[in-house]
């Protein structure tokens, strides 16, 4: 995609949002004694800029004679975010260990830069290993709760 | 004298032993994304329960310090801030790093933070009550200039553009009014959605648009550019790196001490107006954003600099100057302390503890950090596809953390993909956190300024600080045109 395009489609979604959040400040409560500056006034006025500026950029991509292109997404990028997305959804019920060791070691062969069969044991092992640790870690010592999910039967 | 009594108490093993355990420990919270100092100490609050006044109060500080410190290790090395405090410290650092030059920039970072926190130290020691004097005079009117001022500041982060650095800074100004309006207690732009009705945590956001949506780039790129020898040759700075930065550290820490004693102004705004201080006075501004020294020192004395700033009002008024601070109240009243005028009556031992645990414990994260200087760059060169699927599941544990909500890591990971786009549209991130931080304080004071003043503007400009700030302000924006024809007129530069 051509840098130009994505520039113009942001400004015209910055326009959009700016609009979104100008049109829902009606729905504000307010309270007697704030009509000149109340809760509306400070977002409108934010909103009313970002237009201004999104139009500025929008003049500058068109006058601007930039051919540059950028490659937004590939498949890696995709495995990588449908990774996190599935992590999101099932962290809860599947819980952080199991979510954690899937989602490192998805990731680690991703980014292998070796081959795998020599580096296999590293990145499974890291995989299992490191997930235990934190949990332990951030469970016992810090006692931040994380979710254990299917593997709750060990608790 | 009553301080040299205290010092030899802190320096008692027992003492120390526990500050140098809170000091690693706080280093390694700072150091990670997600974990902030005020988390640090907030977790670590209840286990001071069983100490004494003097030893709870000397870990707290440690761990602090070493938090606000050590958020610096990862702006540098991984780009990441490890707290918001660190963001500006980014800006410079990543430039080292990518240049293999992170060893050298840790080394100075350390010393700058050191030169920072122990000024603010000798600051809280010598002149605490005239100081909180002066922050009593801070009203509405002083507090929405003073934001103001630092909005003007976005100017200065923005880049390359000046325009998508302003969108950024208003982006971020947008969202920052996510949440309850602070006038009418009523909710703002939740959507219907419960999560929302407090508004985005700044903590998850900056994670998705710092950390996660590099790792989107890892993924996408590939890593193999990232892995960047960093050599180390000593672990203390050289004489020249130590002479362009202790000037700039120097006037940090003053900076930072000030902002520090202003309540709610932390050691995120005390970074950032550092580092624009330091370009503005710098002879080579457009080194900045390349990877200079001075980039590198101000924010990390400045940030360093808040630390012990932020007792002031908390010690002699009971107004925290940041939000450790305000645990700190916490930890003091958990072990029967008011703090207050009465603490400098009925508990000077205790105050003057404090006042050399604060020395103490800039000491502590001076040497820890020096000597960890070799393992951190070990950590780092750990295989990169190892390291950033690590870093990936310490930032959801770190969104999930704060408030043990699912909801925090979905809107991590909505902004990361967000923020993932604005690498490519070169919309810088640093705009977006200023104004998040600084966009509720501006618009909650500016709306009580004008009920004080029934609608009229001119309160901000009849009050000295308020009009201050405003000249400050003025100046910050008019500071690139105002230089250039300075540089004209007298035929040398500035």
């Amino acid at each position: 995609m051509k840098l130009k395009h994505l520039n113009l489609i942001f400004s015209g979604m910055l326009i959009v949002l700016a609009g979104i959040f100008f049109k829902y400040a009606d729905t504000f409560k307010m309270l007697p004694g704030q009509a000149d500056i109340g809760p509306k006034a400070f977002p409108r006025f934010v909103s009313v800029v970002i237009v201004i500026l999104a139009i500025l950029l929008i003049i500058t991509e068109l006058k601007k004679n930039d051919q540059t292109k950028v490659q937004l997404f590939n498949l890696k990028f995709l495995i990588g975010l449908v990774t996190a997305v599935l992590y999101f959804l099932l962290f809860k019920k599947v819980g952080f260990v199991l979510c954690s060791m899937v989602s490192i070691f998805v990731m680690e062969v991703l980014l292998l830069n070796e081959p795998f069969k020599k580096a296999w044991p590293l990145v499974t092992g890291v995989a299992v290993i490191v997930p235990i640790v934190i949990y332990l870690v951030f469970g016992m010592a810090l006692k931040v709760p994380l979710p254990a999910g299917l593997l709750s039967f060990l608790s | 004298m009553v301080f040299i009594q205290s010092l030899l108490t802190i320096l008692h093993p027992s003492v120390l032993l526990v500050m140098i355990i809170g000091s690693i420990g706080g280093i390694v919270i700072g150091a990670m994304p997600g974990l902030t100092s005020v988390m640090g100490v907030t977790l670590l609050l209840p286990f001071t329960y069983g100490m004494d006044a003097t030893t709870g109060m000397a870990m707290l500080l440690s761990i602090s310090f070493g938090a606000i410190y050590g958020g610096s290790i990862t702006a540098i090395l991984i780009g990441t801030p490890g707290t918001p405090a660190s963001a500006a410290t980014m800006i410079e650092g990543r430039q080292f790093a990518a240049r293999g030059e992170g060893g050298r920039a840790l080394g100075i970072s350390t010393v700058s933070s050191w030169v920072g926190g122990t000024i603010s130290a000798i600051m809280l020691i010598l002149i605490a009550p005239q100081l909180a004097k002066l922050a009593l005079k801070f009203g509405a009117p002083e507090y929405c200039t003073l934001c103001l001022f630092g909005l003007t500041i976005i100017a200065s982060i923005s880049g390359k553009s000046l325009l998508k650095g302003a969108i950024a800074g208003f982006l971020g100004l947008l969202i920052s009014t996510i949440g309850i309006d602070p006038m009418t207690g009523f909710s703002r732009f939740a959507f219907g959605n419960i999560n929302l009705y407090s508004g985005l945590q700044t903590v998850p956001l900056m994670i998705g648009l710092f950390a996660i949506s590099q790792v989107f780039v890892n993924l996408k790129d590939g890593v193999e550019q990232n892995v960047i020898t960093q050599k180390v040759t000593s672990i203390l700075p050289s004489w020249s790196d130590l002479k362009q930065s202790l000037p700039v550290a120097i006037r940090s820490g003053f900076i930072g001490t000030f902002i520090g004693i202003i309540p709610a102004a932390g050691a995120d705004i005390a970074a950032f107006v550092s580092y624009d201080v330091a370009k503005k006075f710098s002879k080579h501004p457009e080194a900045f954003g390349t990877g200079c020294i001075e980039g590198l020192a101000a924010p990390e004395a400045g940030n360093n600099g808040d630390t012990s700033g932020a007792l002031v009002p908390m010690l002699t008024l009971g107004v925290p100057g940041d939000a450790t601070a305000a645990v700190l109240v916490g930890a003091l009243t958990l072990h029967g302390l008011q703090p207050g005028p009465t603490l400098f009556t009925k508990d000077i031992v205790v105050v003057n503890d404090i006042f050399a645990s604060a020395l103490i414990a800039n000491l502590l994260f001076l040497i820890f950090g020096l000597l960890g200087i070799r393992l951190f760059i070990k950590i780092i060169q750990i295989k990169p596809y190892i390291l950033t699927p690590i870093i990936f599941v310490l930032c959801i544990i770190g969104s999930f953390a704060l408030r043990n909500n699912i909801f925090d890591v979905g809107a991590m990971l909505i902004i990361s993909v967000i923020g993932y786009f604005f690498v490519y549209l070169e919309i810088p991130i640093a705009p977006i956190v200023l104004a998040l931080i600084l966009g509720p304080m501006f618009e909650s004071n500016m709306r009580r300024s004008l009920l004080l003043s029934q609608g009229s503007f001119t309160i901000f400009f009849t009050r000295p600080i308020s009009l201050f700030f405003i000249l400050l302000a003025v100046i910050s924006l008019l500071w690139p045109i105002l230089r250039k024809k300075l540089e004209k007129e007298t035929g040398a530069s500035l």
